[in-house]
């Protein structure tokens, strides 16, 4: 049987999320995106909880980065003059972003949204508005 | 800085390795994922979401809930901040969870935007928030708060609502192969 990317994409979905389940069961923490990078400013939050969600996120580079090198995806990419401006005003919005709401990021579709978080749902709703804008803007551009 | 644990530090890195291994394989990225339903292309997202939340809802009802955000301002600066993190993952072509994953791949120009992000967390927490705190009304707020029911129904809500989902997304996918015996005429 062949697996297509669909089902590849579903059984790996599982696997993170059976993941995230183990370790709030192990050690009550869940995955966090965002708010995982605020000890780079010299936020720790709550007993280190940034600290610790910075080690998870530490360790996703590694493990995606052994991911692409099983699967000979990994390739250095020099990023254009364009695609480097474009990283750092997208950068400073993210940033700006994450830190005004905590919780505003891939945490919210991952963890926020089944563990019915209010603010969760809100944020999910923006981050669509967010993008149709300028995927709107980016077709119109283009035409 | 407090007292760190090194083994739940430890532990947290090899959870992390776990996490990037998936989510690569998966191709966990939020802007791409959200793209492809504006395009019409959406199927494999909504599957690998659904999947997701079925498993996190059904865990974490068991476990017991607890908050992974905070409602601002009655949800306003939430949506605010909903909406810049959608136009800033959208210019930069990937959400935090994509830019690791391409960092693990080898794209210089996802560093840049991790690194990028440290001038936007250090102008909103040092300079925003300080003038907007008192504006705002703040609390870690669930579902079951608002709507007094069983965390047992809302959680069996969502997971039907994916599972719909999964099922509808699966068979479009069945229903649009070309049938074998009409493709060879």
């Amino acid at each position: 049987m062949k697996f297509k990317k669909i089902h590849i994409s579903i059984f790996m979905g599982v696997g993170f999320a059976s993941l995230n389940v183990l370790m709030y069961f192990l050690i009550k923490k869940f995955w966090i995106g965002g708010s995982s990078f605020l000890p780079l400013i010299g936020i720790c939050g709550e007993k280190n909880s940034f600290i610790y969600a910075l080690a998870v996120n530490i360790g996703f580079i590694i493990g995606a980065f052994i991911s692409a090198f099983l699967c000979k995806e990994f390739m250095c990419k020099k990023p254009s003059f364009s695609q480097i401006l474009r990283a750092v005003s997208g950068g400073i919005l993210i940033g700006f972003a994450i830190s005004i709401c905590p919780g505003t990021c891939t945490t919210a579709f991952i963890v926020g949204i089944p563990m019915l978080t209010v603010s969760s749902f809100i944020v999910v709703a923006g981050v669509a508005i967010g993008v149709f804008i300028m995927y709107k803007l980016s077709v119109n551009h283009n035409r | 800085m407090g007292n760190i644990n090194l083994t739940l530090i430890s532990l947290c890195i090899l959870f992390g390795i776990g996490f990037g291994f998936f989510a690569q394989r998966a191709g966990l990225c939020i802007v791409t994922g959200i793209t492809e339903i504006f395009m019409g292309k959406g199927k494999r997202f909504l599957a690998l979401i659904s999947v997701i939340v079925i498993i996190c809802a059904i865990g974490f009802s068991i476990l017991g809930l607890k908050p992974a955000g905070e409602l601002r301002c009655f949800g306003i600066y939430n949506l605010l901040a909903g909406i810049i993190f959608g136009i800033g993952i959208f210019i930069s072509g990937g959400c935090i969870t994509g830019s690791m994953i391409k960092v693990g791949e080898g794209n210089i120009s996802s560093i840049i935007v991790l690194l990028s992000m440290i001038p936007g967390m250090a102008l909103s927490v040092y300079v925003i928030t300080p003038l907007i705190k008192n504006s705002f009304f703040s609390k870690k707020l669930l579902l079951t708060d608002i709507i007094k029911i069983n965390r047992f129904y809302i959680c069996a809500a969502i997971i039907i609502l994916a599972v719909s989902i999964l099922i509808t997304v699966l068979r479009n996918r069945n229903n649009n192969k070309p049938d074998k015996a009409i493709s060879r005429k």
